[in-house]
């Protein structure tokens, strides 16, 4: 898991920190399009299941 | 950064393995987001990616949150920057699936509004305001996988 965020003061998502699951050498900012520098690489949390069913 | 296809080969151009090899090779992460009425949700971004080529755009997100959205909130997710559809509209470009966690999945067809909505059988509105109308919780999961041409 890695952890972005956009520092430009005009993106619609600007100082929006985001929490990606994987390793991501490159992640495009939603806002802008600007090239976003992942930081925080940390092994992905367990998912909770979340299912309406289970067994 | 992953090479998206977007510029047209020009008369008498070369085509060679490092041109071609790059078409359609990697998709690119991009953040989305993912609101439930005015709520911006907090979350974990799962997935979510897209791949261009020219003026077909490929988008798939799954987004697990975190925190609780507006009650009966019409549930959205933006595109990614600067590839928002030609002719926004109500038109299916793809599907929309929210997991009610430990409740249902509801399935629905993803529109090309901007941002993009989901509309389920029979549903009066949105996803989100009707059918389901809900209220995004803690381990939700909204996701999206969709087609379509970019403006």
């Amino acid at each position: 898991m890695i952890s972005v965020r956009c520092s430009d003061p005009k993106c619609p998502q600007h100082d929006v920190e985001f929490h990606m699951m994987g390793d991501h050498p490159y992640v495009c900012c939603g806002g802008c399009g600007v090239h976003l520098e992942p930081y925080d690489l940390r092994p992905d949390p367990e998912l909770p299941s979340g299912f309406p069913v289970t067994e | 950064m992953a090479t998206q296809y977007t510029a047209g080969l020009s008369a008498g151009q070369v085509l060679t393995a490092a041109t071609m090899n790059q078409i359609g090779a990697a998709w690119e992460s991009y953040t989305p987001t993912v609101k439930a009425g005015a709520t911006t949700l907090t979350g974990t971004v799962l997935y979510a990616k897209y791949a261009q080529l020219q003026k077909t755009v490929w988008v798939q997100v799954a987004f697990l949150s975190s925190g609780a959205g507006a009650a009966n909130g019409i549930i959205t997710v933006s595109y990614p920057s600067g590839l928002t559809p030609a002719n926004t509209d109500i038109r299916t470009i793809g599907t929309f699936h929210i997991l009610d966690s430990g409740v249902a999945f509801y399935i629905g067809s993803a529109s090309a509004t901007n941002p993009i909505q989901g509309l389920a059988y029979g549903g009066g509105n949105f996803m989100g305001a009707a059918t389901p109308a809900m209220t995004i919780a803690n381990n939700d999961v909204i996701s999206i996988a969709i087609c379509y041409e970019v403006a």
